[in-house]
């Protein structure tokens, strides 16, 4: 299970040092990801760690949840979709993606606060980097010098966190998670760290009103770094309450807990209008993609069972959409016209629009798609709280399939304007896998459902109690 | 076998989607027919050997905790009439199809839809729980997108489509609403489960469910104030008018409250709302018919204002009465739907009546089984129209006489509008520039068929056979009867010669639908669309300057830490002769 972790670090190591075209580097990331896949059936260890400070106690920590197999799967199957969905791109590109990747896979296992937190800022700066690797433009710049200053704020505060939580422990300390559980703080003490701990995971999910560094930067990012952003790296905030939030300081929370959540649906409600009148698609995409995630969250914090397996699967579905509709973009993107330009391409491109039109069924909840059922399971989540929550939930949830079936047929729909675009082998697989997942996890979700169904039961018993 | 009854419309859908554009046309028509006559074979077959009710169950969809979901049917009388009913006239719409989509170079398609669609209705009807019966609920809402949608070049069909969708949607809340509540409060979403157990319940929060059941069903069934989505809805191919939007879909909404009758009978309140809309909306829907000039628009408020009545009926109580129309209606408009689309394909595309008249001579066999159609929907004794209309205004006379007139002003407007679709469509003289011709032989079967169907409907033993009869007088029947003679016969022969286009202040504010379109536009969809302008311009920026503000003060202070460092001597000197000067005065003060 370590490869997971070392893996990709290493190869990323191998991509920065040893001069190789883009095509090669891009079959072996494919491969890499391949074997990452089926690795985590064969080489499955529960856990794994090696000393790092004896004198402290401190170990490097790492253990596999059922939670972190099913999102180190879901990150390996992830991973190559993106680097296979892509045109070849530079060795650095997918240096840096793999490190990201690595960071993310490492976050998942690690058992251990100090390790929590490196990864946890890791993560992100492959894609900051990425992102400022265009230096085309002085907008962009701006862009992402906000999206740096946003996680390394959003970052600190979760430093601050812990930090406090950690001086608790001591002087008896190896920062391990569970003796950080064992804590049990009072409420007291846990409404005090409800507020440094939301905003940062209020950044990173993101939430309103600190999602200001999003869709910038999702629209400024090459596609492969809006990939990993919107596809991957937004499920670290989910992990986040999973693993900080709802542990340590549910107790607390319940106090202001069905204000946060109105104000989590709300904001995702105004997620999703936003994204009804955005020209560009990728920062419709952005918007859209935070309202799906307000919804994810609101699902986890409602501390029910349902809410919080429907947020493993309706995020286990969202990684798929999101990053199968920016593979759509990309695709259009290929022949250098405006998107507006576009219309009509039904009539000659029909793979295309039929992928593209079952992704947008998984991205708006369509039954027997794989949105549905976790949507389902939050909205029962949210009932159990407030029904209100639910019946708003479903409202802004109308609001997204608007405005996705508005982007559709603007492009798809409409008299035929000529355009064609050429698919080539790795498009129709990426596209035939696309539909696969996206019916699959809608038809057979029990196979997500099962694997984490324990340890939610275990985490509602711990931390309600 | 009922598996089967699943897979065969999935591999032609499969198929004739896959392979639209490769096989050849005779070979998509032969497959798609094929796979239609004999899912209505195994229904069939089904029928008359399921004698009871039967669960079948497949494999378990998913699970939370205690609460699991089967993909799982359930067979009863009800789900084998629906059953007979969607395949029945979806072989017949396909049949009708052949000859109608016969120029369309993506007939492939449009079969593989249409059969898409019965595998989804049929999803619906046969679900044992209220989940999976969502997804055929929102499946039969995609299938009639993509079939509304189907000649997608021209904008205004796809604006039609996805109102249609949207629109649907919006019922749907009521209805996700509605499952979680019972997931909640039960435990458990299977139907029988659900009305075995709210009997000891409290009815409040059963008031609550079976209102977002009502809210689903006036998405569905196009009702107050849901309905503008199914007059546009007619942008698609007219059998599809046919299937879809008049025979099967929209009675959905009217099947989900008859399937949750138990639920429905604790809850007085959710009857009288069901009663008072659907009043109201068949009234309004009537008017609005009278002054259409396009034929689909015609039967598409027809249909309206018939759901309407169903749902009247439903309101009433008499469930068995509401699917007795739903059948009969299915019957009458499926036949009426056809005989629209072989005068347009006999006119080459031509849907306004105005450019109509004469055609009885031109087209014969559309033209007589038109007039069964437009009969029985006027409720002419003993078409099939007649007998389940008189059964609600029975329903409805013994309820209260308010609602019995208002019901017989359904009936008379009905009379009005169909006979004035008849009138200048059929009689007086030709006054189009095309020149019509009568259609083929694919065309008349499935016309023939439903003629016979509505004329002979009504003697279906349908309410005894879901097991509840209502016994009225036959006195007051009578007396109906020959109320509808008088009514049906003045409109017929008002207008059969002269054809009435007045323009008044009345028939144009029918015709424009009473501006609901517009307000609902003016309401709803502006004021969102200008909310979204208006954050990404104000909200947003506002957000980014509280942070940039922020930003500011951080800059000025390092600014003015700055001034301090730039190495000017007067300034070093100032402020050493002020630090001393501090520690003197605070060193004194000690």
């Amino acid at each position: 299970m370590i490869f997971f972790l070392l893996l990709p670090f290493l190869f990323s190591i191998f991509l920065f040092s040893v001069p190789i075209s883009s095509k090669i580097s891009r079959y072996l990331s494919i491969s890499l990801s391949v074997l990452l896949i089926f690795l985590l059936n064969i080489l499955a260890t529960p856990s794994f760690s090696f000393p790092w400070e004896p004198g402290l106690g401190l170990n490097f920590q790492f253990t596999m949840t059922p939670f972190s197999t099913v999102f180190l799967q879901l990150s390996s199957i992830s991973m190559f979709l993106m680097v296979l969905s892509l045109f070849p791109q530079s060795r650095f590109v997918y240096g840096l993606t793999f490190l990201s990747l690595g960071a993310f896979n490492g976050l998942l296992m690690a058992e251990n606060v100090l390790l929590f937190y490196l990864f946890w800022e890791m993560a992100i700066i492959p894609s900051f980097i990425l992102l400022m690797g265009k230096f085309s433009y002085e907008a962009d710049k701006k862009v992402g010098i906000r999206f740096l200053i946003y996680s390394i704020g959003g970052g600190f505060l979760m430093l601050f966190v812990l930090m406090l939580l950690s001086l608790k422990l001591l002087p008896y300390s190896n920062f391990d998670f569970s003796a950080l559980y064992h804590l049990s703080l009072p409420a007291k003490e846990q409404l005090f760290l409800l507020l440094p701990l939301g905003i940062s995971l209020g950044i990173k999910l993101p939430l309103f009103p600190f999602h200001r560094w999003q869709a910038e930067t999702y629209a400024a990012s090459p596609i492969l770094g809006t990939m990993l952003l919107a596809g991957l790296l937004s499920k670290m905030g989910l992990y986040g309450l999973y693993k900080i939030f709802i542990p340590i300081c549910y107790q607390g929370f319940t106090i202001y807990s069905s204000l946060i959540l109105f104000f989590i649906i709300l904001g995702g409600g105004y997620a999703a209008i936003l994204s009804l009148q955005q020209s560009d698609i990728k920062k419709k995409l952005a918007y859209l993609s935070m309202s799906h995630i307000s919804v994810m969250a609101a699902g986890a914090l409602s501390g029910t069972f349902p809410g919080l397996q429907g947020m493993v699967l309706m995020s286990s579905s969202h990684i798929f959409t999101t990053i199968g509709l920016l593979w759509i973009v990309s695709v259009l993107k290929r022949q250098d016209v405006e998107l507006s330009a576009i219309s009509g391409l039904m009539h000659r491109n029909g793979f295309l629009s039929g992928v593209s039109f079952l992704l947008i069924l998984g991205s708006i909840a369509f039954p027997l798609t794989s949105g549905f059922v976790g949507e389902f399971m939050i909205l029962w989540g949210l009932a159990s709280n407030s029904i209100l929550l639910t019946l708003l939930a479903l409202f802004f949830a109308l609001m997204g399939a608007w405005s996705l079936l508005k982007w559709y047929q603007a492009l798809f729909f409409g008299p035929d304007s000529g355009h064609q675009f050429n698919l080539v082998f790795s498009d129709y697989l990426v596209g035939a896998l696309f539909v696969v997942l996206i019916i699959g996890i809608g038809v057979f979700p029990n196979v997500i459902l099962d694997t984490t169904k324990s340890v939610m039961l275990v985490l509602i018993k711990g931390s309600m109690t | 076998m009922i598996s089967l009854l699943f897979l065969l419309p999935l591999f032609g859908f499969i198929i004739l989607f896959f392979l639209s554009q490769k096989l050849h046309r005779q070979i998509l028509t032969l497959i798609s027919i094929l796979i239609g006559l004999f899912t209505f074979l195994i229904t069939v077959f089904l029928f008359f050997t399921v004698k009871n009710s039967i669960t079948f169950t497949l494999f378990e969809w998913f699970n939370i905790g205690q609460f699991s979901v089967h993909f799982a049917f359930y067979v009863d009388a009800l789900a084998k009439m629906m059953m007979m009913l969607i395949t029945g006239i979806g072989f017949l719409v396909m049949l009708f199809s052949v000859g109608y989509m016969q120029k369309d170079n993506r007939y492939g398609r449009y079969m593989a839809y249409i059969l898409l669609f019965i595998l989804f209705m049929l999803l619906l009807v046969l679900s044992n729980n209220y989940i999976l019966m969502f997804a055929g609920w929102e499946g039969v809402g995609l299938s009639s997108y993509l079939l509304i949608g189907f000649w997608f070049d021209k904008r205004e069909n796809v604006e039609a489509a996805k109102k249609a969708f949207l629109m649907n949607r919006i019922g749907d809340i009521g209805f996700l609403l509605s499952v979680t509540l019972l997931a909640c409060l039960f435990g458990t979403t299977v139907i029988q489960d659900v009305l075995f157990k709210s009997i000891g319940l409290d009815p409040y929060w059963i008031t609550f469910i079976t209102l977002g059941f009502v809210v689903a069903a006036i998405g569905k069934s196009a009702q107050l104030p849901l309905y503008t989505w199914l007059p546009d809805a007619m942008a698609g191919p007219t059998p599809v008018s046919a299937l879809i939007h008049a025979a099967t879909m929209v009675t959905a909404g009217v099947y989900l409250i008859a399937r949750s009758s138990t639920l429905f009978i604790v809850s007085p309140f959710a009857n009288s709302v069901l009663l008072y809309i659907g009043l109201l909306t068949s009234i309004l829907a009537g008017f609005i018919a009278i002054a259409q000039k396009d034929i689909k628009k015609i039967l598409a408020f027809s249909t309206v204002s018939q759901l309407g009545l169903m749902v009247v009926a439903l309101g009433l109580g008499a469930y068995t009465v509401a699917l007795f129309h739903l059948v009969t209606h299915a019957f009458f408009k499926a036949l009426l739907f056809l005989g629209a689309g072989s005068v347009i394909h006999g006119l080459h595309n031509i849907q306004d009546i105005s450019e109509m008249g004469g055609l009885a001579k031109k087209m014969p066999i559309t033209f007589w089984t038109m007039l069964i159609g437009c009969f029985s929907l006027a409720g002419f004794p003993p078409l099939s129209g007649f007998m389940s209309k008189d059964h609600i205004l029975l329903q409805g006379l013994s309820y209260s006489f308010p609602v019995f007139l208002c019901l017989i002003l359904i009936s008379v407007l009905t009379s009005v509008y169909s006979m004035r679709l008849l009138g200048t469509v059929f009689g007086g003289s030709y006054r189009g520039k095309a020149v019509p011709h009568e259609s083929g032989i694919t065309f008349f079967i499935p016309l023939i068929i439903l003629a016979i169907a509505s004329i002979f409907g009504g003697f279906l033993p349908i309410q005894s056979y879901l097991g509840h009869e209502a016994h009225h007088s036959l006195f007051t029947s009578v007396l109906l009867g020959v109320f509808s003679i008088c009514t049906v016969l003045f409109c017929f022969f008002l207008f059969w010669r002269k054809s009435v286009f007045q323009d008044s202040f009345l028939s144009s504010l029918f015709y424009r639908q009473f501006y609901i379109n517009q307000i609902y536009h003016r309401l709803f969809v502006s004021p969102i669309l200008i909310f979204s302008i208006f954050s990404y311009r104000f909200i947003e920026k506002g957000l980014d300057f509280i942070l940039l503000g922020c930003a500011s003060i951080i800059l000025s202070i390092a600014n003015g830490i700055a001034y301090i460092q730039r190495g000017k001597l007067s300034v070093a000197l100032s402020l050493l002769v002020l630090g001393v000067s501090f520690i003197l005065i605070w060193v004194i003060l000690q």
